[in-house]
């Protein structure tokens, strides 16, 4: 009596550490090798409902060599005698929750006699289905006792509650995987509408072709500078993240400034200066429809503030500037003057280094200053 | 019978063989093309059983010298390889069955019955 006490407390043990276990392979592991051990089985395998077949594929297994079904192998379709069995003993509300080949093997039935080939097939002594409601998520075969002798039925019971257990867990892993695949495909389409908005003010003005993606390029560069100097008071990955959608569209609000302006050769008048000086206003409230992109917003409102409060729109002052739109300043700068421009030449990268170097705590911050001349010594720029 | 079964995946080789071995036949296993000719040879197997994706040479490359060797011996793929192309080059070699994983055990049970086994 205390052995089974024994396993059973270690199967309970293993049963509460999965539904902690997010990804469904460590689960299935988890739970086989310790069914494996305990029982002392040759061998236990998990069959699993595949959404993308809809069918069940051996997923997990685990025992002797030889005997272990490898992941991905072998496939039971629905119709298989097996999953019949389950299904209509549960329509049926018989409560037969497992097969035991000893059991039907004296049975006259014509579906024993397709289980019995089953088992046979699968090497399995006894079958235990996962149900979630009334549907099979998974069937778990379990080879012979090594000793020889037969499952009794309060192992078998016992694995019948382990298995409503395990299909817990495995219904909150796959949850907790289809959020992080939602999560993923909503991070890749905001990226995605940012490059999208970004090349539609690129059709407008040639000349600013590959700008973003320079300054993009540009300011991610200087942050990670500024993650080696410590000066990242954010959150890391998210400051890089907002950085990257930002510089993306730092200058979107150029939509709504004339064409004629954006590729004026000449110097601009002050009626043409004021109008483009409404671009970082105009390109933040385009954005402001879209919740995501609060911390971008900032980037694209305050990329024109100077550190001595003498820019545009806010004539912000220093720190008053948010982090994200310092960095894309020193980038945009560093990008407009090392190209061509309808009313100038480009300037070498070593010139406009210095020029830049000369504008700290003027028009820039000097700690990012520093990180741009560390990133750019680098030859990261 | 004799049966060899080639599959790099090691996990795979040793469950056909083994599965094989269930049914009664005198299977035995190798992970690479080279190690296949070589029991080959040795051991004259009535049967091959072929993954079309190994390393070293394509499963269906392999038949076609396995063929040179002996051209009576009999063959199964069993790959995850799908394509049409590849299972018209298979029957021109003159496969007896073309099992695409995930492979159902009942099925490939059918097959092994009726070609190898002999009963329907």
């Amino acid at each position: 009596m205390e052995v089974i006490a024994d396993y059973k407390k270690e199967l309970a043990k293993a049963a509460k550490q999965m539904i902690l276990i997010h990804r469904i392979d460590t689960l299935a592991k988890l739970i086989l090798r310790t069914i494996v051990k305990i029982l002392k089985i040759e061998h236990a395998s998990l069959i699993l409902y595949d959404r993308n077949r809809d069918a069940y594929v051996a997923y997990s297994s685990s025992g002797k060599i030889g005997l272990k079904i490898p992941k991905g192998l072998i496939r039971i379709s629905k119709d298989n005698p097996i999953i019949r069995y389950f299904i209509e003993n549960r329509m049926k509300n018989l409560n037969y929750d497992y097969i035991l080949s000893r059991q039907i093997s004296s049975l006259s039935d014509p579906l024993y006699k397709e289980i019995k080939e089953q088992l046979f097939l699968y090497n399995a002594q006894a079958c235990i289905p996962g149900f979630f409601r009334d549907k099979i998520i998974f069937t778990l075969f379990l080879g012979k006792k090594e000793n020889g002798t037969d499952f009794t039925p309060d192992e078998l019971e016992f694995m019948s509650a382990l298995s409503s257990d395990v299909v817990m867990a495995i219904q909150n892993a796959w949850l907790f995987q289809d959020l992080n695949d939602q999560l993923y495909k909503n991070n890749r389409l905001f990226l995605q509408t940012a490059l999208a908005l970004s090349s539609a003010i690129e059709a407008k003005d040639p000349y600013t072709r590959g700008h973003a993606e320079r300054v993009t390029y540009y300011s991610l560069a200087i942050a990670e500078e500024l993650k080696s100097s410590k000066y990242t008071p954010h959150e890391e990955k998210k400051l890089l993240e907002s950085l990257r959608i930002s510089s993306l569209l730092h200058d979107i609000g150029k939509i709504g400034i004339p064409e004629y302006i954006l590729n004026k050769n000449d110097f601009l008048n002050e009626e043409e200066l004021k109008q483009i000086h409404r671009h970082p206003l105009i390109g933040a409230n385009i954005l402001s429809k879209i919740d995501e992109f609060q911390e971008p917003i900032l980037g694209v409102k305050y990329h024109h503030e100077r550190h001595d409060g003498l820019g545009y729109p806010e004539g912000l002052k220093g720190e008053e500037i948010p982090l994200i739109a310092r960095v894309i300043a020193v980038a945009d700068t560093f990008d407009a003057i090392t190209t061509n421009r309808p009313y100038r030449q480009a300037t070498t990268k070593d010139k406009a280094a210095i020029l830049i170097e000369k504008e700290k705590n003027k028009q820039f911050h000097p700690i990012i200053v520093d990180a741009f001349l560390s990133a750019y010594k680098k030859n990261k720029l | 019978m004799k049966v060899l079964v080639v599959d790099d995946e090691v996990v795979v080789a040793n469950f056909l063989c083994e599965f094989l071995r269930r049914l009664g036949l005198d299977a035995e296993k190798v992970h690479s093309a080279k190690e296949a000719l070589v029991i080959f040879k040795q051991h004259q197997p009535e049967w091959v059983f072929l993954d079309i994706k190994i390393p070293d040479m394509d499963g269906l490359e392999l038949l076609k010298k396995m063929k040179e060797i002996n051209h009576q011996v009999k063959s199964i793929m069993v790959t995850g390889k799908d394509d049409e192309t590849s299972q018209t080059q298979a029957h021109a070699l003159g496969v007896y069955d073309y099992i695409i994983k995930p492979l159902d055990l009942e099925e490939l049970y059918k097959i092994v019955n009726k070609h190898i086994l002999n009963n329907e």
